[in-house]
């Protein structure tokens, strides 16, 4: 039995401190079960805005409102500010016609106004009132009856996000079990479902906080239901979203007014509340565009930044060159800070955050490290913030006590089926390659955390496990409604003019017997360099069957992912932070193997987790039968994760060999693989003796002693 | 506009429909094309077989209109509508469109748009002509990227000829400008003419292109005293 706090925007300090110490004591004592919300939004519109100081909702008692009045004597105030309070609950309540019993609520909401002291004046009956030390007499006696059943369901209203409406009718569907007809139920059940959600985006620490989450676990919509209620509630504040996708922007101004008209009424003050890309420029604003013109220094732009630093380095290099003119006399122009997309950032630019964000350091950043098609490892706190003059973290995550959460994990992945992700975390993982695993969690309690059980074995370092998706983590429609054998498709293609072919097809068949429109369908070239040259080539298969399509970013705007009536075909680049009911990866073989393989495989990963619905992951060649045999031995695990975990040298020892490379160590290891398959196809055609080259034996030597040393790791736990 | 609207299409159509997708597939190929849209044919009144070739999302606007000719905007118009047939290596833009009527061309409009910058960077996935254009509109050193380069459109358009319109000419600088050509010419010849006097280091070879010739109208052939132009 336990008391479990949400906590949002406090602005009584003392008095919710007091309340929290009782409410434990007595629902501990009671062997109740609920949840606490401070701070909590209940209902706004154009005159007023109502939040709640502390709400409880129990398994017992039901709902109780707390009130720490203005006055403690003004007998005529205390009434008014109960009655009220009552209305506005049964009121809102009463919208949910399963909260209601008639005309009137099924439940009575409890109102109790707190005293310091047990000085309390006299008034009818009907009015609680109480002091923390006498808080329990109430419980005991005075709170009317609740029915069991309702608990689930008002638990259900209080976190519930109102209006996430689905992006489209689709009132094209005829069938509902096509795919068209799978897609709009799961849009309807996706609005109705955001109780984590909720709770993580009203934990309001006073300093920083972290989010970590799978692809598709609502990072967005926290980040965006933060925003709007920190502004709700503090309207004078300067806050600040920010992500490195483009595409994520208006999908943010679009949330964010939707939330706000939810807490305030209103739309939100866009001068306090500022959408901004993490980098920005001369005119558009952006997080570093703001550090540069506060530093009277002329912001890079993307060419000058890439001819000054590389293509890798350049937005690192941009903001490391901001550090140094950052000093004490620095006026920080924001209260909150919220970082989307926080794997895609650069160290320095956190620093950057740091000085832009005032005391007590409001910064939020959320972030998936499978997403990350940069680095090998998201950077610790002290690289990412630093240390202060003491060699403290300049910013800690440690959840001090009576303290919102500083440390928040979404577990619920809504967008993938629950089989999908687990295939994706095995391709980005490498569970099944051959050769070995590509990478892991440094935290193996992340496991549990991002929603996997452990069927067998233990979760620590060199040990055997089989894991698999826990059934809360995942929503039910999905086992209502998709299956895994229809979800996920990979086929290998003996020609990349079969494989474009067959998926223009299926494609055809899509459209024309799924009901899925085309801009249902987003199309994936992972290979970044090749990917406009292969969508022009597929392109002409589309066109064969009279299908249009867009290569995202080329031939439409920065904004626009989707087009009426066109298939979307993206490099990976543009497809992150977007979502599509079918996806089809194409020429995977790209991510099976080779040198920066831990880059290779998360855009792997970040192509698999697009699919709200189906994927097809497809491919020709060597590279694309290693994959598939991957996808094979996942499907015969039934999509569990059977695998030995890497000691901590192997884990050193993975990330060594997959880490992201320079371009001078990328040109080497192309030339030596060039080399490398001259020779073998000599051998093989019989061209070269190897007999005559003693650097073979060399060669052998030197794979056979790194073979050993591998196997001779001794276990570390 | 697909491919399959131009089916049984006359063979004037179909050749010149050739021709353009060949060129800009050897353009693509050389490097000489950054991306392209394929060309397709629209028939607009079959009693009369009259069909129209031109790029996607044709539509009237204020930014097609000769006014707009020279501006920025229409440079980000055409870009970011996705109404060209090609942009170039360097972000410039090529368009062509053309009306047949059976055996004749009625109408037709060569536009080159060349890069209003130059940033000297590469195109990739994640630096795409659409994002050197919000790059320059933002750049505080744009005086140091600009190219005031003018575009050049070769039309053909009869309908309006008179002695101070000739029916074939080349606007370039102001809309108003309208230099006289003898004839209509086909895409290749269009290419051959931008490649060869606006693009001279690149030294593409082109003589394996292939000049289609049109049937035309030459009772709208005016006594023009302008500035003439002559493609060899």
């Amino acid at each position: 039995m336990a008391l479990e706090i949400v906590r949002g925007n406090i602005t009584k300090i003392q008095p919710t401190k007091n309340l929290i110490l009782s409410l434990t004591k007595i629902i501990n004592e009671i062997s109740d079960n609920g949840t606490l919300y401070l701070g909590y939004p209940l209902s706004a519109n154009s005159e007023s805005k109502i939040t709640i100081d502390a709400l409880l909702v129990t398994e017992k008692k039901g709902l109780v409102s707390f009130i720490f009045p203005e006055s403690f004597s003004d007998i005529a105030k205390i009434k008014e500010e109960q009655d009220t309070m009552y209305y506005q609950l049964d009121f809102n309540f009463k919208k949910y016609n399963n909260l209601r019993k008639g005309r009137g609520l099924s439940f009575k909401p409890s109102v109790v106004t707190m005293f310091p002291s047990n000085d309390i004046p006299q008034i009818e009956d009907e009015y609680l009132m109480a002091s923390y030390e006498k808080l329990k007499g109430i419980f005991d006696s005075s709170l009317d009856e609740f029915d069991k059943s309702i608990y689930p369901v008002l638990c259900e209203v209080l976190q519930r996000v109102s209006n996430i409406k689905p992006r489209k009718k689709r009132d094209n569907v005829e069938n509902e079990m096509s795919m068209g007809g799978i897609i709009k139920k799961i849009e309807k059940e996706i609005a109705n479902l955001d109780q984590w959600q909720k709770k993580a985006a009203l934990e309001i620490p006073e300093g920083p906080q972290r989010i970590r989450g799978l692809a598709g676990s609502g990072k967005t919509i926290v980040l965006a239901l933060k925003a709007a209620y920190l502004h709700s509630q503090n309207p004078d504040w300067k806050i600040a979203v920010t992500f490195y996708t483009r595409a994520l922007s208006q999908q943010y101004y679009d949330l964010i007014r939707q939330f706000s008209f939810e807490f305030s009424g209103e739309e939100p003050n866009w001068d306090n509340l500022h959408i901004i890309h993490a980098w920005g420029s001369y005119q558009e604003k952006g997080v570093y565009s703001i550090a540069a013109s506060l530093l009277n220094e002329t912001p890079y732009t993307y060419t000058s930044a890439v001819n000054q630093f590389g293509r890798n380095d350049a937005f690192e290099g941009i903001c490391n060159k901001l550090l140094p003119l950052f000093d004490s006399k620095f006026a920080s122009p924001y209260e909150v800070l919220l970082i989307d997309e926080a794997q895609d950032m650069p160290i320095s630019f956190f620093k950057v955050a740091y000085e832009l964000v005032k005391n007590p350091k409001r910064i939020t950043w959320a972030y998936d490290e499978l997403q990350n098609l940069n680095e090998t490892a998201m950077p610790s706190l002290e690289e990412m913030f630093g240390v202060d003059e003491n060699g403290d973290l300049k910013v800690n995550l440690e959840t001090g006590e009576d303290e919102a959460q500083r440390d928040i994990v979404l577990p619920v992945c809504y967008r993938n089926p629950p089989w999908t992700l687990a295939m994706a975390h095995a391709l980005g993982f490498g569970i099944y390659r051959e050769t070995g695993k590509i990478q892991m969690f440094d935290e193996l309690k992340l496991w549990g955390e991002i929603g996997y059980k452990l069927d067998r074995g233990k979760l620590s370092y060199g040990s055997n496990v089989i894991l698999s998706r826990k059934t809360e983590s995942t929503p039910k429609y999905f086992n209502e409604l998709l299956s895994p054998d229809t979800s996920i498709y990979s086929k290998v293609f003996s020609s990349t003019d079969d494989q474009y072919k067959w998926i223009s097809e299926q494609i055809e068949k899509n459209i024309n017997e799924d009901e899925l429109d085309p801009d249902d369908i987003l199309v994936i070239f992972p290979d970044a360099i090749r990917s406009k040259r292969q969508y022009t080539d597929f392109r002409r298969f589309l066109l064969h069957k009279g299908i249009e399509s867009v290569l995202v970013g080329v031939n439409t705007d920065k904004e626009t992912f989707r087009l009426l009536d066109h298939v979307s075909c993206s490099g990976i680049y543009r497809a992150k932070g977007n979502e599509s009911p079918m996806v089809y990866i194409v020429n995977a073989e790209h991510c099976a193997e080779g040198i920066e393989l831990i880059k290779l495989r998360n855009t792997l990963f970040t192509a698999i987790t697009r699919s709200r619905g189906w994927v097809r992951i497809c491919g020709v060649g060597p590279g694309m039968d290693s994959l598939e045999t991957e996808i094979r031995s996942c499907i015969n695990k039934e999509y569990a994760l059977d695998f030995k975990l890497p000691t901590k040298k192997e884990l050193t020892n993975m990330r060594r060999i997959n880490r992201e490379r320079s371009e001078e160590e990328v040109e080497k290891f192309t030339k030596a693989q060039k080399s490398l398959q001259t020779i073998i196809a000599g051998f093989e055609s019989g061209e070269l003796d190897p007999e005559l080259f003693p650097e073979v034996r060399e060669l052998l030597k030197i794979i056979n002693n790194t073979q050993k040393s591998v196997d001779d790791d001794p276990e570390e736990f | 506009m697909t491919q399959k609207n131009f089916k049984k299409l006359n063979t004037n159509v179909e050749n010149t429909l050739n021709e353009m997708n060949n060129s800009i597939r050897f353009l693509y190929e050389n490097r000489i094309v950054y991306f392209f849209n394929v060309a397709g044919a629209e028939v607009l009144d079959r009693s009369k077989e009259k069909t129209m070739i031109s790029w996607k999302n044709h539509i009237s606007s204020r930014l097609n209109s000769g006014k707009s000719f020279t501006t920025l905007d229409q440079y980000k118009h055409i870009l970011q509508n996705d109404s060209f047939h090609c942009i170039l290596y360097d972000g410039s833009l090529i368009r062509s469109s053309f009306i047949f009527e059976k055996n004749k061309i009625i109408n037709h409009s060569h536009l080159w748009w060349p890069s209003p910058y130059d940033y000297r960077v590469e195109f990739n996935e994640n630096y795409t002509p659409i994002d050197a254009y919000d790059d320059f509109v933002t750049d505080s050193h744009w005086d140091s990227r600009i190219r005031m380069r003018s575009p050049v459109r070769i039309d053909f358009d009869p309908t309006s000829a008179s002695d101070i319109h000739p029916a074939v000419h080349m606007h370039t600088q102001h809309h108003e400008c309208r230099m006289r050509l003898d004839s209509p010419i086909c895409f290749n010849r269009f290419i051959a003419y931008i490649l060869f006097n606006y693009y001279p280091h690149l030294q593409i070879d082109l003589k394996g292109l292939n000049m289609l010739t049109f049937t035309y109208d030459r009772s709208k052939e005016t006594n023009f005293s302008g500035t003439n132009i002559s493609f060899v």
